[in-house]
């Protein structure tokens, strides 16, 4: 089975210093692949490289990006080193079909990615609709997301500022899955959350995408989950050079 | 900026905007017109000299500072003072009066505000009429913007919450409301609408003397029937003219004085600004 | 010796209004019958997941809450029931760290000035004596080169250091914390806690709230875990392990099966997902709510019908 992803060697820079150096990872369908580090390592930069979202400039200084499933033969990064602002909007622009379908993004922060003057359940089946095949009854789907991340079916009613922190965390993730993707990327989503709460939300991730033979890239910092679900683990080193806050 | 320049300016602005103030309250107490000191200069009369009338060119800028400045700093103040409200009723949480407020702000925010204040000042009766009136209409409709200005501070700073940790530790009523809230995180922005306030006032002045002469109709802003001021500084400095025309005069000395209030008011906006 | 803090009996009610005016109110109780100590030097833990009521206890022991019924004694003097007059001039011996740091913090303050405040207002030091003092508490936290910060400016460690500073460089008797590391990444966590435990004065009581069970081990003499407003299990983690089926989840999340319902509004609200039900007795754990029981190690309690222990 082909990969999902293959990045080579993404190094990325920002104007003071290399954000990320040399980082290499493949993702396969149906496994996990936890990405580590310490902090300011470059671990929601280099998943978000994945997905073509470079947001610094300079930005790329080298790398290989291919989608083998895809498209086997083509780099999407070629083209983008050293072509400032416009070619990075270039990326973003040509990978902008595959996100949201064939890449979910569940970001660190997850609640201020919701948006707020729209209820879950109208979001979930905003995000149930970029499926290939639509579901055979679309309110029992978003119940049964809902249920897959701890909320009532009354949440489908409410509106993000109508619930706490940890609940639109959990509501991000059910949106993040909602459209079947291909591939999870999954920020942290374990933050702020209680140990039984933690390992419910990593279980839904995991079997989600097992169940559909999706890959799943999770930035994490426990050791816990990590040690339990994670088929590969690539480890980012700590920042050089930087002087790192305690 | 650093804070001991920060305080030099603002000291220079308040000293500024206090000089005005005197001067405005002066009018009545300089020396009547003597015709024997008809365009004497500096030397015989200070410190500018007098007209052809023999009165204290000083008379007119006392004029002027008189009708503008004053309803100005009311103006300025009326809505600092309001500002101040908003923001304390946000951090202090009484949400049912805050939304009273905010309805009846929304109300008075939508209203037209140039009409509103061409209206007041067609109705105002003939021994009503003054610049101060106007310039607390101008206020009361600036007062919306300049308190959801500075609720939006109040609730950007945690609101109840900041409220309740800084209670927490032991901090007293006084010190969380007046200094941190008030003194500290208010005070720019209501400093700023009271100045914005205060130069919007006397540019009223300007374009209400401008039109009344423009349209030969008496003073909107003047009881007395003598004309505007516009008139009166084009009587009296018929020496120093560059220009002909009473609205080059008008202009000129109307920007002059602009020009000094503006200096004031962003001086001391800039000085009380937000780190 | 006096404890720093003695909670008796505490009960805490929440009464939710109804969707319409003429609804009947909701009553949502948060705490119901909580009863503990904290020693001179003891940094106690109060674990369990949101809305166990961990959080409503640390509020009222701090009096930012009333509580519906029982007792909060500091030491040694009724707290609950005072006037906020009363209280004000005692809050500079107990004090509070909230979890939204930056929340807590003035923006137009730097740093050291928050702490100058701080040692000025409440310490009544002179402004001299105040700014040394509060250079000096702030580069023990390794603030040092961060004084003329922003609170914008500031790393999330950074900005929970700075009310650290703030709360220590009062000396208190008790600090009550709530979840000081919720939001900071896992290297920052260390450095915040051992900045709290590290520098709090001798003889000094601490009420740590958390949901990690493993921060609590480490820094933590005792641990008290909650579960639907009552503590399920009292342990001293370098004594003894977690028993409680509940708090052993806790403790180690993958251990065992994950619970799925919701929690039991009668007897042991743990039953639905208590592997131990069975040896219970079933009828038991659906009539009576378990009370807390000695355990054979000294100071470790459980609240389970199932653990062999010494009655009541």
């Amino acid at each position: 089975m082909s990969a999902l992803i293959e990045l080579r060697d993404l190094t990325i820079r920002s104007p003071q210093r290399r954000l990320i150096e040399g980082v290499s990872l493949t993702i396969h369908g149906g496994k996990v692949t936890a990405l580590v580090g310490p902090s300011g390592a470059g671990k929601s930069l280099s998943a978000r490289a994945c997905m073509g979202v470079i947001d610094v400039l300079p930005g790329l200084e080298r790398g290989s990006l291919v989608y083998p499933e895809l498209d086997p033969k083509k780099d999407w990064y070629a083209g983008v080193a050293g072509g400032g602002a416009r070619s990075h909007a270039g990326l973003l622009a040509a990978t902008r079909h595959l996100r949201g379908a064939w890449f979910a993004y569940s970001p660190q922060a997850a609640s201020s990615a919701l948006n707020p003057g729209r209820t879950l359940g109208r979001q979930l089946e905003l995000a149930i609709a970029r499926r290939s095949t639509p579901p055979a009854n679309l309110g029992e789907e978003i119940r049964s997301l809902l249920r897959g991340v701890g909320l009532g079916p009354e949440a489908a009613a409410a509106l993000p500022g109508e619930l706490s922190g940890g609940m639109c965390q959990r509501a991000a993730l059910a949106i993040a899955i909602a459209p079947k993707p291909r591939l999870v990327v999954a920020d942290e989503p374990e933050t702020g959350l209680d140990p039984v709460l933690r390992r419910a939300v990593v279980e839904l991730l995991v079997q989600t995408c097992k169940e559909h033979g999706a890959g799943l890239l999770l930035i994490s910092h426990h050791s816990d989950t990590i040690d339990r679900i994670a088929d590969d683990v690539v480890r980012l080193p700590a920042p050089a050079g930087a002087g790192g806050d305690l | 900026m650093m804070r001991e320049r920060r305080g030099a300016i603002l000291l220079a602005g308040v000293c500024l905007l206090a000089l005005l103030l005197l001067v405005g309250l002066a009018e009545d107490h300089l020396p009547a017109p003597d015709l024997s000191l008809s365009n004497a200069g500096p030397g015989a009369l200070p410190p500018f000299g007098a007209d052809e009338k023999g009165r204290s060119l000083l008379a007119y800028a006392a004029q002027g500072a008189s009708v503008a400045v004053i309803p100005a700093i009311l103006a300025g103040l009326f809505v600092g003072g309001f500002g101040v409200i908003g923001g304390l009723l946000r951090a202090l949480g009484w949400s049912r009066l805050d939304s009273w407020i905010q309805g009846i702000s929304e109300v008075v925010g939508a209203l037209p505000r140039m009409v509103v204040l061409l209206v007041v000042a067609l109705i105002l009766p003939e021994d009503q009429r003054g610049l101060l009136p106007i310039a607390l209409t101008w206020g009361a409709l600036a007062t919306p913007g300049a308190m959801d200005e500075a609720a939006a501070v109040a609730e950007r700073l945690g609101g109840a919450r900041f409220v309740e940790a800084l209670k927490a530790h032991g901090y007293s009523a006084a010190r969380i409301y007046l200094y941190h809230i008030v003194v500290l995180n208010l005070r720019p922005v209501v400093v700023r609408q009271g100045a914005e306030v205060m130069m919007q006032v006397v540019f009223l002045e300007i374009a209400f003397s401008y039109l009344a002469r423009v349209e030969s109709y008496p003073s909107f802003t003047h009881p007395d029937s003598v004309s505007s001021w516009a008139d009166l500084l084009y009587l009296g400095y018929p020496s120093l003219a560059f220009w002909e025309g009473t609205t080059a005069h008008a202009l000129g000395l109307g920007l002059g004085l602009v020009a000094f209030v503006a200096v004031v008011a962003l001086s001391t906006s800039h000085a009380a600004r937000a780190r | 010796m006096s404890a720093v803090v003695a909670v008796r009996g505490l009960h805490k009610t929440f009464t939710q209004a109804g969707p319409w005016p003429w609804s009947p109110a909701r009553e949502i109780p948060a705490v119901q019958g909580v009863d503990f100590e904290v020693a001179e030097g003891e940094v106690v833990a109060l674990v369990g997941q949101s809305g166990s009521g961990k959080t409503t206890v640390s509020r009222i022991v701090l009096g930012l809450e009333e509580p519906t019924a029982g007792e909060i004694w500091l030491d040694g003097k009724r707290w609950d029931g005072l006037s906020e007059a009363e209280r004000r001039p005692q809050r500079v011996r107990y004090q509070y760290v909230p979890q939204d740091a930056l929340g807590a913090l003035d923006p137009q303050q730097t740093a050291l000035e928050h702490v100058v405040e701080t040692l000025g207002a409440l310490g009544r030091l002179p402004p001299k004596e105040a700014l040394d003092r509060g250079r000096e508490i702030l580069s023990r936290l390794g603030l040092g080169a961060r004084e003329g910060a922003l609170p914008r400016e500031m790393s999330g460690g950074e900005q929970r250091r700075v009310t650290l500073a703030r709360v220590l460089a009062l000396e208190p008797r008790l600090v009550v914390a709530d979840e000081p590391t919720s939001g900071l990444d896992v290297d920052r966590r260390e450095s915040v806690l051992e900045a709290l435990v590290g520098n709090l004065p001798k003889g000094s009581g601490c009420i740590l709230v958390t949901h990690d069970m493993a921060e609590a081990r480490g820094w933590c003499n005792r641990v008290l875990a909650m579960l639907a407003g009552r503590v399920i299990e009292e342990v001293d983690l370098q004594k003894a392990q977690p028993a409680h089926p509940y708090a052993r989840i806790l403790f180690d999340p993958w251990s065992g099966p994950l619970p799925r319902h919701p929690l039991a509004r009668s007897g042991c609200p743990f039953r639905p997902d208590c592997p131990l039900v069975d040896r219970g007795g079933l009828s038991r754990c659906e009539a009576e709510v378990p009370a807390l029981r000695p355990m054979l190690t000294a100071g470790h309690r459980v609240a389970c019908h199932a653990l062999p222990g010494d009655p009541p």
